[in-house]
């Protein structure tokens, strides 16, 4: 492969070749004195950017820190650059210290994780200064104070400016050390700390911390940490303050009857969202932290009294083994612990209200949400949860039940139309009415084209105009969607291209797979359609039949953490009466069984109290 | 599991190039495809069999000049297949018969018998059961051909279809279909027939040698409403084509036609009748005015057939009911005695009318069309039995019975009429 | 690995689709052939008697717990003459499952696809079929389950969609060929039933009990006799005896005379749907079990790596026949008049032998079943 490159290269060199002096590359050097030589040159030649990143670091083992982390622990968070020489002669003794330090980091293996606060202010600062490459990096700030005791004490507080709130850092503080602080407060020697954080500080959310890797998570995330000389512990107050987005309305799930609140791109703002919600001391959030480069944190909800141990466990268990550098969203989340990556339905449903959220935790199911993202996990999730919408619930029974059944119909139609009317007009013509086909063969015979290739141009054509839609900036927008479809469909039967029965097809197969509530699985439908239609051009209804089958198969061996995909209906097991169409809202009484739930009675027989009648549901 | 799934995908991404390499089979492309609408069968003069296409022109729905629809074809050969086959040679489109709507079987071919042409009908994948099938007096071809000026619709197929299923409402034409037919033919209780179908007389087809009828009463007017061949109804417009009457077979042979009236009757008789248009004599003034009544069928026929060594009787109920449409006279026949009389009057005649029939039947087609052999299979426990009772042979010498009941049901809109006066 | 479990409400459902699958091949014709008019008094006499062979053998499992067929045999026989005996029972199971693939193909092939050559077909059957068996025993039970309302509608629907043509009367005389014909084409009839009989040989992967299986076998016998018994009767009534015993594929014959008017008519490739669906899971599991019994008998680990040479196997097999008449007298008067014997009759020995050498589990109790 690469010596295909190479000969690729020098063969452009002799083509194309270029008398004016050859331009420096930008060539991005390792830090380490690297064992890899040749593979590293020739990729600097080629110039390619690193696809394949992590090959640099892949290698690396002789430099590698030791950490607990694996993988993580060895990448660039800790290449530490080297240190400028001072001379040795002119050194005093913290200067030897420190000094003496930096040989320490720069010989052995630098033990981020060990590293714990030291009572020396300077060598705390040393630690910062290498480990933020200050001060070439001018977020972060270290602002020296003066805690005003009797005798005042030296400190600093560390904190990054455009994400902590520096009214509070002001407020709560900076002016309670300095400003506020009654004359004659004695402390002992070793309790500083301790006592700053117990009387000093009114900060609502304050940490004693010892571990630089603790310390640095918080100051990572917008709290602010106070250094003080003497004391081996630091102080971290909560200041997070950053611009965010209000709590909005739900760009895509949205419903008539119901909350228009959705999630925002904060992890706190959403829990709050689900806790508002759902008040019960039994709901647990844990929270884990995940991709070593960004560490975001994870928080995973879940009703304590309900929710089966084990699948809480299987969720902690799958999170916490990833290893990746980066999880930006719950979308690369969601592919990371995932049964089955390539099938064409996702498992894991994925919603943007914290109603939907609220209502599948008080079924047992348990929540991921991920920090930077407005979508939340939910988990296990089966064919027929991602094909309900929350509106089904709101609306009366009747309505309800209507909405549903309609979208199993558009399910069958996204995914079968083209395919039906491939295969039936080129090969079960008998089954159309007379007039019809004659309309149809009319109409089809200005068309140079097969009807298979038809149809794809089509489809091709209508894709190409969703997925343009997305980005054409909002005020075109919509024009360019009526543009787009009806337009250039209806110039195209004029031109002859396609046959205006086709339209209509393609059309409806749109319109239908809009109607599927979950955009992922109605993604996942649009894809199989495709499968569908050639399939039906080469063997007709058979082709179809057995599409189904092995679509069919493929369902039915899918698991979403271990609940079967087609749970309640392929593995027979006791639900409620609110599988494809809902039951009432008062004979909902048993919680789904497949997720095993601790408690799965949810009403008691009779539910409603008002009724005269007990056999209708009322006391005698 | 990935490289397996890799694995998986790749065979089955294999199978569709494979195909490719030799294209889809069997795929027909609409405008590669002839649509057949009517197909005719007719002795050949030069070949032995005669067959007559009547092709669909696809021309779309909005397109609403009056452009040639479709297409006439006739083309003589051995065998219907060869036939079809014959056409690609000068019709640029494979045929199907897969819209094929009806099948016309000319007299001639009838006569002789159909049981060599139906069977590669009923073998044949493209031609289904439920196509309808018609014996044309005179020749397929023409028939056909007539009907070239299609006045309310565009393609015969639908034609048919509204022309058949008016026998829900008229009754004197038969809903026939290869399906009925070739159970008559197969089966030892009954005996098969179709729809009759003609071609509506032109002046010069007629033979004035023969001589005049004699003229009608007014009451057999009356009587012999609807009592007409296809070809003889007196009328001028619409198609050229006309469908009345029913072609009686005897084995596979036809033996016979019965006329519109007759067909009721025999509709009548095996409940395939549903309802109809009677005028009958006024009984107080049989020769100058008339009573129109709706007649439906009530229930099933009750047929009874009693069987002993010597005779065996065939007992048949008709079971009727009826809304007056017109009582010229202005009687009060809606009430009271003359009611009953009325009732009485036409379940006569009713009876009288089918016994006459079943009669014809049995001395001039010696062919029990009706089915009444079905009626003796619970008389045996197995079949070979019943076979060896061979019920056809002996129905020509059975006795007939038939009582219609007959109840007036609605008098429609008006409760008596007041008379005209008389100045 | 982990084992695999399945349920009473699947496995009756897969019991259904897998005898229910005849009635799209010839089985109504060959019904008719035997019993003339009284078609349907054969389905309900070779029902019955299906019922009782069944209770007999899962009798013998009972004695059994947790045990297939196979070992059983293996228990009784010793190893030489129950290794003989299952390989009849596997070259038979691969003989019904060729001869099913042929003319689930042909059938495809007269009736919905003409142009299409045969082999392709029986490759799509086979490929599709491979995948199944390939997922598991699981995916094939779910399938089933999942499937089978949506099938019995569909034949349902084809049944009601003929009223115009019922005639009660083609029913009589009820007799049909006579008693005596009728009773003897009922003890072949039984071959019809004898897919039943697969259920002992996947009795490791159930998870209830011998005695919930002999419920879930006669509950299925029943269900589809009823089934069969309304099918053989419409078919007789819209395509009485001498007719009826013409037609190739008697289900497709009868979808074709559907005709309620001038929109809904010729609908019979809407119903091809359901009846290729069954072929897919009969030759699913044909391969399936086939491969379960070669690994039980062999004492294999793992049954799938041989599925591939399963799959040539069939696929070659399927072809031997010379042509179609051919494969339908290998169905009609091969696998129909004798299977039994071997679906039924040698269950049956080996559980009398069984019974008599009074081998078993509990043998300290002595407890017969």
């Amino acid at each position: 492969m690469k010596l295909l490159q190479q000969l690729g290269k020098n063969i452009a060199k002799i083509l194309i070749f270029n008398g004016s002096k050859e331009r420096e590359h930008f060539i991005i050097t390792d830090n380490n004195n690297s064992s890899q030589g040749k593979e590293t040159n020739k990729e600097k030649e080629t110039g390619s950017s690193n696809g394949d990143g992590d090959s640099k670091y892949t290698g690396n083992d002789k430099n590698k820190v030791k950490g607990t982390g694996g993988k993580k622990r060895k990448n660039g968070r800790c290449q530490i650059k080297k240190p400028v020489r001072v001379a040795k002669s002119s050194l005093s003794v913290k200067e030897q210290e420190l000094k003496n330090i930096e040989e320490e980091i720069k010989q052995k293996n630098f033990d981020f994780e060990e590293l714990s606060v030291n009572s020396s202010l300077e060598v705390n600062k040393r630690y910062l200064e290498i480990i933020y490459s200050l001060p070439k990096n001018k977020d972060i700030i270290i602002r020296e104070f003066y805690i005003a005791l009797e005798k005042p004490l030296k400190a600093f507080v560390l904190f990054i400016d455009g994400l902590s709130n520096a009214d509070i850092i002001n407020n709560s503080i900076l002016k309670p050390l300095m400003v506020l602080l009654d004359e004659g407060v004695k402390i002992k020697h070793g309790e500083v700390a301790e006592y700053i954080k117990e009387h000093l500080l009114p900060g609502h959310d304050v940490k004693l911390l010892n571990k630089y890797r603790q310390l640095l998570d918080f100051v990572n995330y917008g709290n602010t940490a106070i250094f003080i000389e003497g004391s081996s512990q630091c102080l971290v107050v909560e200041t997070k303050g950053w611009e965010r987005r209000s709590v909005g309305k739900p760009e895509v799930e949205q419903v008539i009857l119901g909350p228009h609140e959705a999630f925002n791109e904060t992890l706190r703002s959403n829990t709050g969202l689900i806790r508002k919600a759902l008040r019960n001391e039994n709901l647990i959030t844990e929270m884990l932290k995940i991709g070593s480069r960004n560490r975001i944190d994870v928080a995973i909800m879940y009703l304590e009294d309900l929710a089966n141990p084990q699948l809480v466990e299987e969720v902690k268990k799958r999170i916490s083994s990833i290893k990746t550098d980066y999880v930006g969203v719950a979308g690369v989340l969601e592919q990371f612990i995932e049964d089955s990556p390539f099938m064409f339905s996702p498992q894991i449903l994925t919603t943007e209200r914290p109603d939907r959220v609220v209502s599948f935790l008080v079924e047992g199911h348990v929540s991921i949400i991920v920090d930077g993202g407005p979508r939340v996990l939910i988990v296990p999730a089966t064919l027929f949860s991602l094909m309900h919408s929350a509106e089904d619930y709101y609306l009366r029974l009747p309505y309800g039940n209507f909405l549903r059944v309609l979208r199993i119909f558009a399910l069958f139609i996204s995914i079968l139309t083209p395919a039906a009317y491939v295969s039936i007009v080129n090969y079960h013509q008998e089954m159309i009415p007379t007039e019809l086909l004659l309309s149809i063969a009319a109409s089809r015979a200005t068309v140079p084209f097969p009807t298979i290739f038809e149809i794809f141009a089509m489809e091709f054509a209508f894709e190409l105009i969703r997925e343009a839609g997305v980005r054409v900036p909002g005020v075109i927008g919509n024009t360019i969607g009526i543009v787009g479809a009806l337009i250039l469909g209806q110039a195209a039967v004029q031109a002859g291209i396609v046959s205006p029965i086709l339209i209509i097809v393609i059309a409806i197969t749109g319109l239908a797979s809009f109607a599927i509530p979950n955009f992922s699985i109605s993604f996942g439908f649009r894809g199989i359609r495709f499968i569908f239609t050639i399939l039906a051009a080469f063997f007709g209804i058979l082709g179809i039949s057995g599409g189904l089958f092995v679509l069919l198969l493929s369902m039915v061996n899918m698991k979403s953490f271990g609940v079967p995909f087609l749970a309640p209906v392929s593995p027979k097991t006791t639900t409620g009466p609110d599988v494809i169409l809902r039951g009432p809202v008062w004979s909902m009484e048993r919680r789904v069984d497949y997720l095993k739930p601790l408690d799965t009675r949810r009403q008691p027989k009779i539910s409603r109290g008002w009724l005269k009648n007990p056999r209708q549901g009322g006391k005698k | 599991m990935v490289p397996k799934i890799k694995g998986v995908l790749l065979l089955c991404l294999m199978i569709p190039l494979l195909l490719l390499i030799q294209g889809c089979w069997g795929s027909q492309e609409t405008d590669e495809t002839g649509y057949i609408l009517l197909m005719g069968f007719d002795k050949g003069e030069k070949d032995i069999l005669k067959v007559t296409y009547q092709m669909a022109i696809p021309h779309p729905v909005e397109g609403g000049e009056a452009e040639k629809a479709t297409e006439i074809i006739s083309v003589e050969a051995a065998s219907i297949y060869g036939a079809q086959q014959l056409v690609s040679a000068f019709v640029s489109k494979r045929l199907t018969l897969a819209h094929n709507r009806g099948i016309i079987i000319s007299e001639e071919l009838a006569r002789e018998g159909l049981s060599k042409y139906i069977n590669p009908l009923v073998r044949s994948r493209d031609l289904r059961r439920t196509t309808f099938l018609m014996v044309v007096k005179g020749k397929a071809g023409d028939f056909i051909e007539k009907n070239k000026g299609l006045i309310f619709e565009k393609y015969p197929s639908r034609q048919i279809d509204i022309f058949m299923t008016s026998s829900d409402v008229t009754g004197f034409i038969y809903k026939s279909d290869i399906h009925s037919f070739y159970q008559g033919l197969k089966l030892p209780g009954q005996q098969a027939v179709t729809a009759l179908v003609g071609v509506q007389k032109e002046k010069e087809d007629e033979d004035p040698k023969l001589e005049q009828k004699k003229p009608r009463s007014y009451e057999e007017k009356v009587k012999e409403e609807v009592a007409y061949l296809p070809g003889e109804i007196p009328r001028k417009g619409g198609n050229k084509i006309e469908l009345i009457g029913l072609a009686v077979f005897k084995d596979d042979k036809l033996v016979g036609f019965l006329n519109g009236e007759e067909t009721r009757y025999f509709q009548m008789l095996t409940g395939d009748f549903k309802k109809s248009i009677f005028s009958f004599p006024d009984p107080h003034e049989p020769e100058s005015s008339l009573i129109v009544m709706e007649i439906k069928k009530r229930a099933h026929p009750k047929i009874k057939i009693k069987a002993d060594e010597f005779k065996t009787v065939i007992e048949v109920d008709i079971l009727l009911e009826g809304e007056i449409l017109s009582i010229q006279s202005g009687r009060n026949y809606e009430n009271g005695e003359l009611r009953q009389e009325l009732e009485n009057y036409i379940s006569t005649f009713i009876s009288q009318e089918a016994t006459h029939l079943i009669k014809k039947t049995q001395e001039e087609f010696t062919s029990d069309i009706f089915g009444f052999g079905e009626y003796t299979r619970g008389f045996f426990w197995t079949w070979y039995e019943w076979v060896n009772y061979a019920w056809l042979a002996q129905y020509p010498y059975c006795e007939v019975k038939v009582q219609t009941l007959f109840k007036i049901r609605r008098p429609g809109m008006m409760v008596k009429t007041a008379p005209t006066h008389k100045y | 690995m982990k084992k695999i479990l399945v349920g009473h409400w699947e496995t009756a459902a897969f019991v259904i689709i897998l005898i229910g699958a005849k009635a799209f091949l010839g089985y109504p014709r060959m019904v008719t052939d035997w019993g003339l008019t009284a078609g349907w008094l054969v389905v309900l006499f070779s029902g019955l008697l299906s019922i009782v062979f069944w209770l007999f053998i899962a009798g013998v499992l009972a004695r059994f717990p947790g045990k297939p067929l196979t070992e059983i045999t293996e228990l009784t026989f010793g190893p030489f003459l129950g290794l003989g005996i299952n390989i009849i029972v596997f070259l038979y199971l691969l003989f019904s499952t060729s001869n099913v693939l042929r003319l689930f193909s042909e059938a495809s092939t007269l009736t919905v696809l003409t142009e299409t050559p045969v082999n392709i077909l029986a490759l799509l059957y086979l490929l599709a079929a491979w995948l199944a068996a390939y997922y598991g025993i699981e995916a094939i039970f779910r399938c089933s389950y999942f499937s089978f309302p949506l099938i019995s509608i569909g034949v349902v629907l084809v049944l009601l969609l003929l009223y115009p043509y019922f005639d009660l009367k083609m029913l009589f005389p009820l007799m049909g060929s006579g008693m005596g014909p009728v009773l003897m084409s009922s003890l072949w009839g039984t071959s019809a039933f004898s897919e039943v009989v697969l259920l002992t040989y996947l009795v490791r992967y159930f998870s209830f009990n011998p005695q919930r299986l002999k419920n879930v076998g006669v509950f299925s016998i029943s269900y589809i006799m009823f089934f069969f018994i309304v099918i053989v009767m419409v078919y007789q009534m819209v395509l009485p005896y001498p007719t009826g015993s013409e037609t190739l594929v008697p289900f497709y014959q009868l979808s074709r005379s559907i005709f309620l008017g001038h929109y809904f008519q010729r609908v019979e490739a809407f119903f091809v749907i359901f009846w290729t669906f069954t072929a897919f899971l009969w030759i699913a599991t044909g391969l399936l079990v086939g491969a379960i019994i070669l690994q039980d008998t062999f004492k294999l680990p793992f049954y799938r790596p041989l599925l591939p040479a399963l799959t040539l196997l069939t696929f070659t097999t399927a072809f031997l026949p010379e042509d179609l008449i051919q494969a339908i007298k290998l169905e009609g008067e091969i696998r129909m008049v004798y299977g039994w014997i071997i679906a039924f009759i040698l269950p049956i020995f080996v559980s009398l032998v069984a019974l008599i050498l009074r081998k078993g589990e509990d043998k300290v109790n002595g407890s017969q079943n």
